[in-house]
């Protein structure tokens, strides 16, 4: 399970692998049907169509994605790019988002990513190594047994709102939409027999409208590709058509009719069948034109079909299917076989099933084999490369855009080619010459080759796949059915293109391929297949390299998975071998796919306050009703009087999360002038907005300083509401350094509210600093708001290197003015009549001349609806709080207290208050010791006529007046000559005391 | 304070209901607010959903708690009412974490809460940031005695006055006929007016009644004036001045010879060797009561009073002087001296005489 744990830390080297298929020569883009990693222990090749893990934040998760082309930008080693429907694991969604889900998420488990607008451009220098994803239905419950080795599974799609039963189709679905293939272009070109055939199937078909158009490709033949591709590529596709049609017209007709007959047995069985036969009617009629002869074609399209069959309908299903392919189909064809058995693993997690399937699958396979078998009648040569054409096509039509173009340079080439070697020659020939070719040229014209390769290969590949069987040790299950996989293919493709270094990747790897053949299988999705057809040639070049190669190319075409190639050719020997791999493969697979990843279960369920024993009391009148409505908490329908704020914040979140860019904003204010408010507010809206995909989904996480222990406890914080994890703040900042710091580009964009900013504060600022340095990183998509209540704090206590990545947006909220703070009073009471308007008035005033502190302005309100309530009570009517009730509540909150205190002291400590005046005017200073002030008090009372004290009594009644601070005294163990100064200004002590 | 704890139990009366969860702080007890949040969630009742888990970092359990009391809303939880007693102390804890998170909560629409602060300080609000003083409420009650002598002689009354239903009713009857002359004495009336000048507040005249209280016995079973006025006496007793009664001629001497110094250095410190050489002229000149001590026996005598701090030392104990000539102070006023040297019993005349002389 830690294989790539390991591999990720060694060196990875990338090297393309097969031909550059496509170069645009505009764009100097070169697209490549594989990638070979290799590190230190093991080479491994990536084709299109593969699921792959690429490099992500946590070593232990990778990212998962399936691998949708692979192309040069042509600026250098680091040039490397690909292209990749991304899978989430429940780690990348949003944390908060989880409980959508509504169970437990599975270790494995990975969502297909929905969302449109998501960066599927990588570093092809990011991938790690090959995966293996398993469709499930959502009623299937999750393997139990802990699979070691990179399979995942994908039960739902996640759109970034809410997850969805993923439908067996979405994978093709996805496909087709990013292919942009039209399937309605194939009708008119195809004979009506057939276009009806294909317009039933369609109709029938609940395969994906993916399979469907490539059926109907073939008949198009790559047309609408070209459609979908872009200029350069259609160019050379329009070049590519002309040549076709020459090749079509004869061959299309006998496909047609192979096709016909096809569909109308497998049509009466099951019209999956009868699709899977049309599209190989079809797919020769592509070969033909194209000259390739794909055999690993015709596998992968079966092998699709057929994995799609058992997902949708499970297991059992297949094989009714299947039996009636069997009958028609006596003559199975190896390749086919090895396909659907291929196809049938990775379906079935469990051996009984897998068995089943592999059944089903040899049927169909032969079914399969059968109408090829009558187009070989038609043109025994022609008829094998039709089927691998047909295979091609299909793949082809699998295969996205980039990859259709890429193939359909390919075939151009092929045609090229062909039409120099290929086409007048037999298939035997033909396969011949391609070896040949192959050997000489093995990553340009892989396609000639297959067709000779794969024939050739078929008797040695039962041999070898035996051999194989034998060789499997049950710890090397798994690689060794990639080996014999790639035996097979191997056998089949005697092409030099294969080097053996890739075998050995190939062995490595094996297991990762099975897996994805797998995921492929359940996916369904002919571009996986494809992929894993790549995948597996790669393999199998190691021991026959013409097959391998033309494989490479269909599998650069975007059909990866070569052990379907190579298993169509097996004998039916290599079947059974096959299917038992297979199911070994898919028994131990699921084991060594442990669930890697520790479930993240919350640490401690957070403990809810004991629920109260009655409801809250609902407010019973007007005045409770508007204290409700006056509290802060409330939160109200909108803020107003902050529009301006509110739109400025607004745009620039937007804006940055529409961009998927970062930034910062600086917001400052005084307390209560509805910083945070405002904030939440356009939170909220943002929000909304998203929820009706106005714009793109976003995180929000909200940090404050005030609510953290120590500013380092921030990253624990963030951590913690991104991913969930718990860290240490040292490891968080780290964990967090490295999300911020690598490409993701499905992630969503993270709006960070950062509260109360100035206690994030610490000597070296690294908090600050990285916390405005993140969003500055081009791959961060990182948001941060940074609210604090100075307006220059930046330029204060922050550093010149923080203060500068914090940047120039900055707000600041003026205190509110005395008519803003009516209006929000009015706005919360909300038509609720329980102030006079002059009572309003005066509140909002005098707050906004001290503070315009909204809260502190809600408070009075509060308070004077209390003593509104409680005069009220007395009288027993008027609700009305009046400007009596506001001026109480005011002065209340006001008046300052210390005159009242000294009013209500006790005579002595008057004196004394006095006799600390008196010395201070006697020093000229506003600081006396208390020997002082006490013979100063001594005096006094003798001039009062009050019994003198003595020093203990002295000391008490200072000590007391320290103690509620109308005096400020020091520590009292300097006794007599402790330090005594006022703490109240001498002038409201004079006029406290002069009216006794 | 007392009427907050009457207050609180009045709430604990009316709360039949149950909502109320109560959790009462000390700011003396709660030194940090590490400790205070322990005491919260240990008041809340929340350890037992922790569970075994070793009480975490001071970090988590603030997020703990918070998460706790962000979970609740005002409908399904119950209300919480903290009481911050000597609040002032938790405006000295850093950043003030605990009561803006106290308030954040009160004023944000999560488990509904309340947070009453208990202090004396009438300035809290200063010590308060300006963002957590913002979250606060601005309700605050001034407890101020501002009873007049009238009402303070009918709470001395009602203090001391038994009960109807006190079980001997004839000694009840008596009792009572005796405090309610007792108010009437002119006398008695003095000391309260004394006591009533010197404090309002009824813990200083608890404190006196007790005194009283403790010399009633059964042989003397009603309060006479005398241990009013004893226990009168008793309370406002200067300490210092008690101290000195209880010193021997030559500390007395010594004190005298600070007083001096005192004076002549107007209130500057000295050192043993400056009060020594006063004493020596003192004893040279005109005493002829006074043996004159060797130097050692002296320093002794100093050593004492240093002891009773009614000499305290300039500087910190960790300054390595000689003994003899370590700045000191005098902790006592002039008057208290003389006072001290009025009462001292057979105090030499020579002594008194160069005490009262203004110049040695």
């Amino acid at each position: 399970m830690s294989r790539y744990f390991t591999r990720l830390k060694k060196q990875r080297h990338y090297s393309w692998f097969g031909k550059d298929s496509l170069i645009d020569r505009k764009l100097q883009v070169a697209v490549y049907e594989g990638l070979c990693v290799k590190s230190e222990d093991s080479n491994t090749i990536v084709r299109t169509g593969d699921f792959i893990l690429i490099e992500g934040d946590h070593e232990e998760n990778p990212y998962v994605a399936r691998l949708l082309k692979l192309y040069d930008d042509g600026s250098g080693s680091s040039g490397k790019r690909a292209e990749v429907q991304w899978f989430v694991r429940i780690g990348e969604i949003p944390f908060s988002k989880h409980k959508l889900l509504g169970r437990e998420p599975y270790a494995q488990e990975v969502f297909f990513y929905n969302i449109k607008n998501c960066d599927s451009d990588i570093d092809a220098e990011t991938i790690i190594c090959t995966a293996q994803v398993i469709h499930l239905s959502p009623e299937t419950p999750f393997p139990v047994a802990e699979r070691k080795g990179n399979t995942l599974y994908a039960k739902f799609s996640w759109d970034g709102k809410k997850f969805k039963a993923l439908p067996v189709d979405v994978f093709l679905k996805g496909v087709s939409c990013i292919r942009g293939d039209k399937t309605l272009e194939s009708p008119g070109k195809v004979p009506l027999e057939r276009h009806q055939a294909v317009s039933i199937q369609e109709v029938e078909s609940r395969h994906s409208a993916s399979k469907n158009s490539h059926s109907k490709d073939p008949s198009a033949r790559k047309t609408p590709n070209r459609s979908s591709t872009p200029g350069a590529r259609k160019k050379l596709q329009l070049s590519s058509p002309v040549k076709s049609p020459k090749l079509t017209g004869k061959e299309v007709l006998k496909e047609l009719f192979n096709a016909d007959g096809v569909f109308i047995s497998l049509e009466s069985k099951n019209s999956k069948l009868t699709r899977t036969n049309s599209v190989a009617s079809a797919s020769p009629t592509k070969a033909n034109e194209n000259g390739f002869n794909l055999d690993t074609m015709e596998s992968s399209p079966v092998g699709k079909k057929r994995a799609i069959q058992p997902t949708s309908r499970h297991c059992l299903i297949p094989l009714n299917e299947d039996t009636p392919a069997k009958k028609i189909r006596k003559n199975t064809n190896d390749q086919e076989l090895s396909e659907d058995l291929l196809g049938i693993s990775p379906l079935n997690g469990d051996v009984l099933e897998v068995c089943f399937r592999t059944r089903a699958s040899q049927k169909i396979a032969e079914k399969e084999a059968a109408p090829r078998r009558k187009e070989k009648k038609d043109n025994s040569g022609e008829d094998r490369r039709t089927r691998s054409s047909r295979n091609d096509k299909k793949n082809f039509d699998n295969s996205k855009k980039s990859r259709s173009s890429d193939e359909d340079d390919l075939e151009c080439e092929t045609k090229e080619r062909r039409s120099s070697s290929s086409p007048s020659k037999t298939l035997r020939s033909s396969r011949k010459s391609s070896a040949q070719k192959s050997s000489t040229t093995p990553n340009k014209t892989p396609i000639p080759r297959t067709p000779q390769g794969s024939y050739c290969a078929t008797p040695s590949r039962s041999a070898r796949s035996q051999a194989s069987r034998k060789l499997r040790s049950l710890s090397e299950e798994t690689r060794a059915c990639s080996e014999d996989y790639g035996e097979s293919n191997a056998e089949i493709k005697s092409t030099s293109q294969t080097p053996r270094s890739r075998r050995k990747c190939a062995l490595v790897s094996s297991a990762r391929t099975q897996q994805q053949l797998n995921f492929l299988n359940n996916m369904k999705l002919q571009q996986e297949m494809e992929n894993s057809d790549g995948e597996d040639n790669p393999y199998i070049p190691e021991k026959d390299v013409p097959s391998t190669d033309e494989e490479e190319e269909l599998d650069t075409e975007i059909r990866s998975r070569s052990s379907h190639s190579a298993v169509p050719r097996t004998p039916s020997s290599a079947r059974k071998l096959s299917v038992q791999t297979s199911a070994k493969k898919s028994i131990k697979t699921p084991s060594k796919t442990s669930a890697s990843k520790t479930p993240r279960t919350p640490r401690h369920a957070t403990p809810n306050i004991p629920t109260r024993s009655q409801p809250a009391r609902k407010p019973s009148n007007v005045l409770e009703e508007a204290r409700a409505r006056l509290h802060v908490s409330s939160v109200p329908e909108s803020l107003p009087c902050r529009e301006q704020e509110f739109q400025d914040i607004y745009s620039f979140v937007e804006s940055k999360i529409i961009d998927g860019t970062g930034g910062c904003m600086y917001i400052s204010g005084v307390p209560g002038t509805g910083k945070t408010a405002t904030v939440h507010e356009v939170i909220r809206c943002l929000q909304h907005a998203a929820d009706q995909d106005e714009i793109p989904p976003f995180n929000f996480i909200e940090i404050n300083g005030m609510k953290m222990t120590d500013p380092h406890q921030a990253y624990v914080q963030i951590l913690q509401m991104l991913t969930g994890q718990k860290a240490t703040a040292d490891h968080a900042a780290t964990l967090l350094e490295k999300r911020f710091n690598t490409s993701a580009p499905k992630r969503e964009t993270t709006v960070l509210l950062v509260d109360e900013l100035d206690l994030l504060w610490t000597r070296k600022q690294n908090v600050m600093y990285n916390l405005f340095d993140w969003p500055t990183r081009k791959t961060a998509k990182l948001v941060v708001l940074a609210i604090a209540n100075t307006m220059d704090l930046p330029e204060r206590i922050m550093i010149n290197r923080v203060a500068s990545r914090l940047g120039l947006t900055r707000m600041s909220f003026q205190p509110y003015t005395y008519k803003q703070l009516q209006q929000i009073i009015m706005s919360r009471l909300n038509q609720i009549k329980a102030f006079e308007d002059d009572a309003l008035q005066l509140v909002s005033r005098k707050v906004a001349a001290l503070s315009g502190d909204a809260r502190r302005c809600l408070d009075i309100c509060r308070r004077s609806t209390d003593i509104c309530e409680l005069s009220s009570s007395y009288k027993a009517g008027t609700s009305l709080v009046g400007m009596s009730h506001v001026m109480e509540a005011l002065d209340e909150m006001f008046s300052s207290p210390y005159i009242t205190a000294i009013r209500c002291a006790s005579l002595h400590e008057q004196l004394f208050l006095k006799a600390t005046i008196a010395e201070f005017r006697r020093l000229g200073l506003e600081e006396a010791s208390f020997q002082q002030v006490f013979q100063q008090h001594l005096a006094l009372c003798r001039v009062e006529g009050v019994k003198p004290l003595c020093m203990s009594e002295g000391l008490a009644v200072c000590q007391r007046l320290g103690a509620c601070r109308l005096l400020l005294i020091e520590n009292s163990k300097n006794d007599l000559h402790l330090r005594v100064r006022l703490n109240v200004s001498q002038d409201d002590v004079l006029y406290a005391l002069k009216e006794e | 304070m007392l009427l907050n704890s009457v207050l609180t139990e009045l709430l604990g009366m009316k709360h039949i209901k149950g909502n109320v969860l109560i959790v009462q702080l000390n700011g003396l007890l709660q030194t940090d607010d590490r400790i205070a949040l322990k005491e919260i969630t240990r008041q809340l009742n929340l350890e037992n959903v922790i569970g075994e888990r070793v009480f975490g970092s001071f970090a988590e359990n603030l997020a703990f708690l918070l998460e706790a009391l962000k979970k609740g809303d005002r409908n399904s939880s119950r209300s919480v009412l903290f009481i911050l007693d000597e609040f002032d102390l938790f405006a000295h804890h850093k950043n003030q974490t605990l009561l803006y998170n106290l308030f954040d909560i009160s004023q944000s629409a999560q488990t509904p809460i309340a947070v009453v602060g208990l202090t004396c300080r009438l300035d809290v609000l200063e010590l308060l940031e300006k963002r957590v003083k913002s979250r606060f409420s601005h309700r605050q009650i001034h407890l101020l005695t501002s009873c007049d002598f009238k009402q303070y002689v009918i709470m001395f009354q009602q203090q001391l006055l038994l009960p109807e239903d006190f079980p001997d009713k004839r000694f009840a009857e008596e009792w009572n006929q005796n405090i309610r002359s007792l108010s009437r004495d002119a006398s008695v009336e003095e000391i309260l007016k004394k006591h009533f000048f010197l404090s309002k507040d009824f813990r200083s005249l608890h404190l006196l009644l007790m005194r009283v209280l403790c010399r009633v016995t059964v042989s003397n079973k009603t309060i006479k004036l005398a241990d009013l006025l004893e226990a009168s006496h008793l309370c406002t007793m200067d300490s210092k001045a008690n101290i000195l009664h209880g010193l021997s001629v030559l500390e007395l001497c010594l004190i005298i010879a600070m007083k001096h110094l005192n004076d002549v250095y107007d209130g500057e410190p000295f050192n043993f060797q400056m009060v020594y050489n006063e004493f020596q002229k003192f004893v040279q000149r005109k005493a002829h009561s006074v043996y004159n001590f060797e130097k050692p026996v002296v320093i002794k005598a100093f050593e004492h009073l240093h002891q009773l701090e009614l000499v305290k030392s300039m500087d910190g104990p960790s300054v390595r002087i000689q003994k003899e000539y370590q700045l000191v102070k005098l902790l006592l006023d002039n008057s208290q001296i003389m006072e001290a040297l009025q009462r001292y019993p057979q105090c030499p005349t020579d002594v008194k005489q160069w005490a009262a002389s203004a110049f040695a």
